[in-house]
């Protein structure tokens, strides 16, 4: 079966690219957007000012942490308030703003790396309505979510605004989720785990049934946290992960 | 009798974090069971309960309930 092109690479128009022109982009074996916290584009909120670094190399950004000596349910992000450091940027597609109320398809990839286990730790990625905010019901944020209690099993999921439905497995070592918001409502996440051979190890869905202002600009957002409201973070611990996205915003008759 | 149903296939065995009906939260490993109450029978269901009456509902309703749970739990707990 031929590969078609989704949309000219110039204009953006769908159909492929124009007669004569260069090659399009493939839907088949599509590759992430790699999300690189230090490449300029991200802004970073951390209300308490528990990051002390980040970095990124090889695919990956290492977070080093400054200490946090007393655990709060406000880092966990599934708390009723949200005080945890999370990166954020406008959602575009080809320098077009997606608003709530386009249908828009988000893949997420997150993947640990399985040697860093400094503290019960959390990262979430997704959209977001408003990641400005330290109310978890402001900020809105649907998408995948890790969590790893210190050298115990990676464990992926589905993460829905202060919510979240996780599996974990001692071979988990990444997952592929998917996000479908649009037509002013918060919609699904679904994840696949799968192991060192991209093989599924576990998989799940969360819904997120929350609506969206009209005309609301949407916004990627990765974050990061503890587990449990009682774990602190020593100076220096950190935390090392690849994020990747790709977004559609589906044309509808 | 009231009635509802499990959704048996949509049974699952996950970690779950989310906030209870009580707005406490709930962080555990657990079977998740879709309970389907049909719509004809809300009518019915809400009649038999009185959140404020520490006896209801009566045992009968609330067996229902926790039989089809259950047995949904169980089932699922027995699937290899």
């Amino acid at each position: 079966m031929p590969i078609v092109p989704a949309f000219n690479p110039t204009t953006g128009a769908s159909g492929g690219p124009a007669s004569g022109g260069g090659g399009g982009v493939s839907l088949y074996d599509l590759p992430f957007d790699t999300v690189d916290l230090t490449d300029g584009s991200w802004t970073l909120l951390d209300p308490d000012s528990l990051v002390d670094t980040v970095s990124f190399s090889g695919g990956y950004n290492t977070i080093v942490w400054n200490v946090l000596a007393v655990g709060s349910a406000d880092y966990i992000w599934t708390g009723a308030n949200n005080r945890a450091p999370r990166w954020y940027k406008k959602l575009t597609i080809d320098g077009s703003q997606v608003i709530s109320d386009d249908m828009l398809a988000l893949g997420l990839l997150l993947e640990a790396d399985n040697t860093f286990t400094d503290f019960n730790q959390r990262v979430v990625g997704g959209m977001a309505v408003d990641p400005t905010s330290t109310v978890s019901n402001t900020i809105k944020c649907v998408g995948s979510v890790f969590t790893r209690s210190g050298a115990g099993n990676q464990t992926y999921g589905a993460f829905t605004i202060n919510s979240q439905t996780t599996s974990s497995a001692a071979t988990a070592a990444k997952a592929v989720g998917m996000v479908q918001v649009g037509g002013q409502y918060l919609g699904s996440s679904i994840y696949h785990v799968l192991d060192g051979s991209n093989v599924r190890v576990q998989s799940g869905s969360r819904n997120a049934n929350s609506v969206v202002t009209a005309s609301t600009d949407l916004y990627l957002c990765f974050g990061v946290g503890t587990l449990g409201n009682a774990d602190t973070v020593s100076a220096g611990d950190d935390q090392r992960i690849r994020l990747g996205y790709r977004a559609i915003k589906w044309s509808i008759p | 009798m009231s009635r509802v149903h499990i959704d048996q296939s949509q049974v699952r065995f996950e970690s779950v974090q989310c906030q209870d009906t009580d707005g406490g939260q709930v962080e555990t490993l657990a079977f998740i069971v879709p309970v389907i109450i049909p719509l004809d029978q809300i009518p019915a269901w809400e009649t038999a309960y009185n959140p404020s009456s520490s006896t209801s509902p009566l045992a009968a309703d609330s067996r229902v309930i926790a039989r089809a749970v259950l047995d949904g739990m169980k089932k699922a707990a027995e699937t290899p």
